[in-house]
């Protein structure tokens, strides 16, 4: 029988998965003590700076069982944050079973259901943990309790442990090998891997992470890509355990990593199957689900990059980033650019970043916007998820927004306050109830569309932190929806729109005024800027003009200053584009999102 | 502009008999402190023996340079001869304060060598003096300034400090005047900044005393330049005027050339042309150590080199070479948009400021991008 497990952790965003991840690393002693350090699989900058799994990391232990057989355990963790499930889709695929956490005083949240759900429709085992025992306000009868009726689990298999302080991690391991079924390991028919990740290296083109699901491969094999029929030389197979190891072959059951020489990035298609060139008869794996973003936002190119390069950048990007949709598109005042789509906020922000540190392009991001559909008056419907291609008001005979269902998670003191929140934003079909002593979840129907702009800011600031949310999408509602046009110094800036439902118009015109107005730099000339409705200007403010800008003094010891000074503006002047006369900062397209309700 | 390409020598004097209310140059009250002072500086200069083989000007700052005795600045200006080897006609500049100023005093200065004044005089007006916590009245700066213009040094540079907090166009406009009618070889006129650790600083942010609207102060530097301008002298930086090219400060022009220059005493700074550094500034430490002991340094980048010499370079009627200029524009383009606004003219090959350009300055400079 085959001694490799492949299984993945997961759970709900920090339930702990990465700690426990650690815990076996160290078990197994793939480190030393001296090189460990916390959360060690979340090698990314934006990962240890944020505390949180962004990338599903696969890491291959060599594990001896208590009694005393050999295996190979293929862990994959995963991303926990609802925006990063795509993550956790396709690490199911290269897996047999997983590791199901349930943080001991949280108990099960919406990720863990989803993801739950995720591994069933592959058919993996399912171990259920429930991690954090060590906590005071650990309550394990309650998650078992959860387990059974919200998980549809046999809680009496859930196991205990604490991956902080490492009690239970064993138990874990030793179930890991007694429950989750060995990978198949058909040697003999010819080779079929799936693509389930990729990244760009630039000396070595794609490096593909694949799960071997029979055959072998090794460097020299002729190898087919079989969605674009495209064929390679491989150089290199090898496993991950931490850093790359170059391995002779990678065969039936392992996961691991290919390099075959794929420069043309396009070429490289996560849910691809890898066969041998000569081979005619193999049907392609069932790959994996199209993603179904949720917000999108325009980015263009700023400074001296061309719209090739961000090409280049967003495509080597997406080779890490499946869940990211991206097409060409066009703005007036902008330029040309791309409408990206995500899943989420959190997904578009860490997508700005990584562009940035990983691929040192510098972009303006326009404010995130839902799609929307509209039925037209000649009875064709059409879906806009750029505001920019609103359609001609009187061709609109119905206006449709996405509405989700929002769970939020509040200590009921702050109901009040949080319901007055909610309402302001169209929320409509409140409920609630009591979730333990003193703790409530308020389940409310919302347009997605605002809560996308600074709704979670504004709840942890109502909640003092303690409010959590999430949401699920719903289906389409018909509103009044309407758009408004932004004016800056007179002229339609076209990247500015915003689509809102008509009664708040008005007020939403003019937060974006005054935002405007804070973000934009005063300039030699007065900047008058408007909210329209067509030619109906709603809002109005005012920039005034800078009156002087200079420093008397200028000696020996005022040069670093002043230099200084200027290295710091022009930071921030990086993240400009002129439109027209004026200097618009990428804050201001953001500033659309914020508000001034208190 | 003309300025010689030799490196300036900075002595810094700590010593000012009162602090003035605005100030936040480094400075203690006059003490007895003068000798270890002067013992650490001529160490100080002494480890630095080697920094050029010639300098073009010498200045002695501070401070209050005029707060020592003749025979101490004898000491020290014979020392640096001594030390360094100067140009024939190199700039001595000595900055002096009206309360200071003698007929004799000024006599024995010129018999050191000094041979350009630097006199505080800030303003006409004994209310602005007053405000500023100045050590002289009126009287005593136009006593002064009489002083040394007949003292046949043929080159006094008088101070001006314009948008003193209740000082009107009007105000200014009588200083101005007044300044004119003597006829200095150098006026420099600084707007009235409240500097953080400042007493007026205190009182500006407690509302004790106001600014003028930016409008205000934008006309007063409008009314010097025009009024300065009108009667012949030259505005050649931001802040200084000169009659003639002959006359503008060759030792200040070294900062915004962007030449080397060494600085000695607490708080000077020094740049070889490719570090900077400075002295702390604490007149204890600097006398234990002699200047060893440096409150900071830093090795600039050849861009950052380039960027001073670019945001320096226009402050000054000067300018900068276009294709520098080009060369740290993220879009040419920018030239023109600049020009549109009246900032910057293009005059042989440079890229130089307009009137407005120099009240502008600093918003012009953003333009240009810092390169690694
Ligand atoms: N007290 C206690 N804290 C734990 C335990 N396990 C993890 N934590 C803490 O919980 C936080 C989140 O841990 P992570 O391991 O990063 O959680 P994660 O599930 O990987 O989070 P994402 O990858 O972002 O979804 C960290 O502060 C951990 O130290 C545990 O057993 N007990
Ligand atoms: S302004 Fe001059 S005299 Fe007044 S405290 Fe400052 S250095 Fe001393
Ligand atoms: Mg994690």
């Amino acid at each position: 029988m085959s001694n490799i497990r492949n299984f993945s952790i997961v759970a709900h965003i920090d339930h702990g998965k990465s700690t426990l991840a650690d815990r076996f690393i160290q078990h197994v002693g793939l480190v030393s003590e001296r090189a460990f350090h916390d959360q060690l699989l979340d090698d990314m900058d934006l990962e240890r700076e944020r505390g949180i799994t962004i990338k599903s990391q696969t890491v291959r232990l060599p594990y001896r069982s208590r009694d005393g057989s050999e295996y190979i355990l293929n862990l994959i963790d995963t991303p926990g944050h609802v925006d990063f499930s795509y993550e956790v889709s396709r690490a199911l695929a290269a897996c047999e079973g997983i590791l199901l956490l349930v943080d001991a005083a949280q108990g099960v949240e919406a990720q863990t259901v989803a993801n739950l759900y995720a591994a069933l429709e592959h058919d993996l085992t399912i171990i259920p943990v429930i991690n954090k025992v060590d906590l005071d306000s650990a309550d394990v009868e309650r998650v078992r309790e959860e387990i059974e009726q919200e998980l549809g689990l046999d809680a009496s298999e859930a196991l205990l442990c604490s991956a902080k302080v490492g009690t239970g991690v064993e138990e874990v391991l030793e179930a890991i090998v007694e429950r989750i079924p060995p990978a198949g390991r058909d040697m003999e028919s010819s080779l079929k891997a799936l693509i389930f990740d990729a990244n760009y290296d630039p000396y070595r083109g794609s490096v593909i992470s694949c799960r071997i699901n029979r055959g072998s491969v090794r460097a020299g094999d002729e190898v087919k890509l079989m969605s674009i029929d495209s064929i390679h030389t491989v150089e290199e197979v090898g496993i991950f355990k931490l850093k790359m190891e170059e391995q002779k072959s990678l065969s039936a059951g392992e996961v691991g990593y290919i390099i075959a020489g794929i420069k043309n990035i396009s070429d490289t298609r996560i849910g691809d199957t890898i066969i041998l060139a000569s081979d005619q008869s193999t049907d392609p794996l069932p790959g994996f689900k199209e993603v179904k973003p949720m917000v999108f936002s325009s980015i263009y190119p700023i400074e001296r990059d061309t719209v090739g390069a961000l090409d280049d950048a967003i495509s080597r990007y997406k080779l890490n980033d499946a869940s990211l949709t991206y097409s060409r598109d066009s703005s007036a005042s902008l330029g040309q650019g791309f409408r990206c789509g995500f899943l989420g906020l959190l997904h578009l922000d860490i997508f700005q970043q990584r562009l940035e540190r990983e691929f040192d392009v510098s972009v303006i991001m326009t404010a995130p916007s839902v799609e929307y559909q509209f039925v037209l008056t000649d009875g064709e419907e059409i879906s806009v998820q750029n505001p920019q291609y609103y359609p001609n008001e009187n061709e609109i005979e119905r206006s449709l927004e996405p509405f989700v269902r929002a769970s939020i998670l509040i200590p009921d003191s702050y109901m009040g306050s949080v319901m007055k929140l909610c309402l302001g934003r169209r929320g409509v079909n409140p409920h609630y109830h009591y979730v333990g002593t003193g703790r409530m979840e308020v389940m409310i129907d919302m347009p997605l569309a605002e809560i996308i702009y600074d709704f979670y800011d504004r709840l942890k600031s109502i909640t003092r932190g303690y409010g959590t949310f999430d949401y699920e999408f719903l289906e389409y509602r018909e509103e009044n929806l309407v758009k408004v046009d932004f004016l800056v110094n007179k002229e339609k800036v076209d990247a500015l729109s915003i689509i809102v439902h008509r009664d708040r118009a008005r007020q939403r015109g003019l937060e974006v005024c005054e935002g405007l107005k804070k973000e934009i730099p005063k300039h030699m000339f007065k900047i008058p800027i408007q909210a329209a409705i067509g030619n109906n200007v709603i809002a109005r403010k005012t920039i005034s003009a800078l009156r002087k800008d200079v420093t008397a003094k200028c000696y020996g010891g005022d040069v670093t200053r002043k230099r200084k000074l200027l290295e710091k503006q022009a930071e921030g002047k990086k993240r400009m584009k002129m439109v027209g006369k004026v200097m618009i900062p990428q804050s201001a397209f953001v500033s659309v999102l914020k508000t001034n309700e208190d | 502009m003309k300025t010689d390409d030799l490196p300036g020598l900075y002595i810094h004097v700590p010593f000012c008999r009162e602090k003035c209310r605005y100030c936040d140059f480094f400075s203690v009250p006059v003490s007895g402190q003068l000798e270890q002072w002067k013992e650490a500086l001529l160490r100080e200069a002494g480890q630095h023996h080697d920094f050029a083989p010639q300098f073009g000007s010498l200045y002695l700052g501070g401070g209050t340079p005029s707060t020592l005795p003749l025979d101490a600045l004898g000491e020290i200006t014979g020392c640096m001869r001594e030390l360094y080897e100067f140009r024939e006609d190199a700039e001595v500049t000595i900055e002096i304060n009206p309360e200071d100023v003698s007929g004799d005093y000024i006599d024995g200065l010129i018999d050191l060598g000094f041979n350009r004044l630097s006199l505080g005089v800030q303003s006409f007006r004994d209310e602005d003096l007053l405000l500023l916590g100045r050590g002289h009245d009126a009287a005593r700066a136009e006593n002064a300034l009489e002083i040394c213009l007949e003292s046949g040094i043929d080159n006094v540079s008088i101070d001006l400090i314009y948008a003193i907090c209740y000082q009107s166009p009007k105000n200014w406009q009588y200083n101005l005047g007044r300044a004119l009618s003597f006829q200095p070889q150098h006026i420099s006129c600084y707007e009235l900044t409240f500097k953080e650790n400042t007493e007026l600083y205190e009182m500006y942010r407690n509302g004790e005393v106001l600014s003028p609207p930016e409008e205000t102060q934008r006309d007063m530097f409008i009314d010097a330049s025009r009024t300065l301008t009108e009667n012949g002298y030259w505005h050649y930086e931001v802040s200084s005027y000169s009659l003639g090219e002959k006359r503008m400060s060759r030792h200040n022009s070294i900062y915004w050339k962007h030449f080397p220059y060494l600085g000695l005493g607490p708080s000077a700074h020094s740049f070889d042309g490719r570090m900077r550094w400075w002295n702390c500034s604490c007149l204890d430490e600097y006398i234990n150590s002699a200047g060893a002991e440096k409150g900071g340094l830093e090795e600039l980048s050849f861009g950052a080199l380039e960027m001073e010499e670019i945001f320096l370079g226009l402050r000054t009627a000067e300018g900068i070479d276009l294709e520098l200029a080009k060369r740290y524009l993220s879009d040419e383009k920018l030239i023109e948009v600049l020009i549109g606004y009246g900032l910057l003219n293009i005059e042989k090959g440079r890229l130089v400021p307009t009137r407005k350009g120099y009240l502008f300055s600093d918003y012009v400079a953003t333009f240009f991008r810092p390169q690694a």
